[in-house]
């Protein structure tokens, strides 16, 4: 790589530290875009800058949004009642990528993890907090992930939401995902199936 | 590399790609470890997954992983969860209690060096924090892995005189010395905690207990009020003497 010129060492140091690139990749990408025609490396670099400067967290459910609220809080067809808690983005994104629930959202920015120390200040529950106390949610839906941080942090906010007597607090239902085998399921989903289990 | 099998406990862990972890492992016959799972998150189509699906904090499972003491990480290559502590899951408390004894465990312990009665111990310190005797537990557990790491504060006399502490005098504890520190040494010792009598004979009373397998017998039922105290001093001690904030004691004294 110290034959490359500075430019090009530059580009490849930078594609190289994203998340599952490596150093050859870095240097196949930054071949092919040396390759490719000026407009479409450029169009690359445009996106993203414009995903830098127009994206930011909705000022109400903390979602990523280019308008603020986002187009989720506007929805006047879905029910503002029904808040469904998450850690991230892309955990809202797979719930939508399902169509099935017609409730809004409220993105944490991630989980209470105190050996690493995040702490719930760090996390966007003071935000959660103030749509609490504006008296029109009904059902508040723990949808963070079933870990034992995830778990930590639906505690420690329903925790909180005790004092909104009014909120009914569910969460995601546990145990045997749909089309796996039951050979295969660990201990924990095992427990989970058999204690969720359902009237037939 | 051999591989070898072990019973583990996941201390803590790092998602380290989309699929990889990379975790600290308190082994029954290996003692503390850090190793990287490949691919444990992946799953077959129909479920199978050679690590269960990725190893979550505090699991007990049944390990496949290369044993080299010289390297640094170890590569994880089987996972079978025998205990994921489900019931742990549901109060908070207890949670960070058991949080707070993977914490300690991992500063106190040094890597590769095996101590299989401390396993047993915080093996059956877990099953108990989902009880109502969480406080006893911990602090049993507490105290032994400060016994078994050679940690222990001394309790018993005065660090500096060596006599043993009377009931009629106040004494305190001297995270600088290691120890009690009793009332006519104390003008000899810059910082000290003031400390009741009543819970340092407490704190005596539970050393003095008989102990199976590494894990201390007949514990009486405590209060907060009890083993917050006592907890306190422990965490001084060990904060002192490790030189660093145990990160979870914000959760453990505050929350």
């Amino acid at each position: 790589m110290n034959n490359y010129t500075q430019s090009l060492q530059n580009l490849i140091q930078r594609l190289s530290s994203l998340p599952g690139i490596g150093m050859r990749s870095a240097e196949r990408i930054a071949f092919h875009l040396l390759k490719s025609r000026p407009e479409e490396a450029m169009q690359l670099a445009d996106a993203i800058r414009d995903v830098k400067t127009r994206i930011k967290h909705c000022s109400t459910c903390f979602n990523l949004t280019e308008q603020d609220p986002c187009s989720i809080c506007c929805d006047s067809t879905r029910d503002q009642g029904l808040v469904c808690i998450v850690e991230q983005p892309k955990d809202l994104l797979a719930l939508e990528a399902a169509g099935l629930y017609r409730g809004v959202y409220h993105v944490l920015l991630g989980r209470i993890s105190p050996l690493e120390g995040i702490e719930p200040g760090d996390l966007t529950i003071d935000g959660l907090l103030q749509r609490l106390a504006s008296g029109k949610i009904r059902e508040v839906i723990m949808g963070t992930n079933p870990t034992m941080e995830g778990d930590g942090t639906a505690l420690y906010v329903q925790n909180l939401i005790a004092q909104y007597p009014a909120i009914a607090v569910t969460r995601l239902a546990r145990g045997l995902p749909t089309g796996s085998s039951i050979e295969y399921a660990n201990r924990n989903m095992l427990a989970d199936a058999i204690a969720g289990r359902q009237k037939m | 590399m051999a591989l070898v099998h072990d019973r583990c406990i996941c201390l803590r862990k790092f998602e380290y790609s989309e699929t990889s972890q990379i975790l600290t492992l308190f082994s029954r016959d290996h003692g503390l470890l850090r190793a990287i799972a490949k691919g444990a998150h992946r799953r077959t189509k129909a479920g199978a997954s050679k690590f269960d699906g990725g190893i979550d904090l505090l699991d007990i499972g049944q390990a496949v992983f290369s044993h080299d003491p010289s390297r640094d990480l170890s590569t994880l290559t089987e996972w079978s969860l025998r205990e994921g502590h489900l019931e742990l899951r549901n109060h908070l408390r207890s949670m960070y209690l058991g949080q707070y004894a993977a914490e300690l465990l991992s500063f106190l312990v040094e890597e590769h060096d095996p101590h299989p009665a401390l396993f047993v111990a915080l093996e059956k310190c877990l099953a108990e924090l989902s009880t109502s005797r969480r406080e006893e537990a911990f602090l049993g557990f507490e105290l032994e892995l400060l016994r078994q790491a050679g940690y222990l504060a001394e309790l018993m006399m005065c660090v500096l005189c060596h006599q043993e502490l009377s009931d009629r005098e106040p004494a305190a504890f001297s995270p600088a010395r290691g120890g009690m520190v009793c009332r006519s040494c104390l003008p000899q010792v810059a910082q000290t905690m003031p400390f009741d009598f009543r819970l340092l004979r407490l704190a005596q009373g539970l050393l003095r207990l008989p102990r199976v397998d590494g894990s201390i017998q007949r514990l009486p039922r405590l209060t907060r009020h009890q083993s917050d105290p006592i907890n306190r001093l422990i965490l001084s001690h060990i904060e002192h003497t490790l030189g660093r904030r145990m990160r979870m004691s914000a959760y453990i004294f505050e929350k």
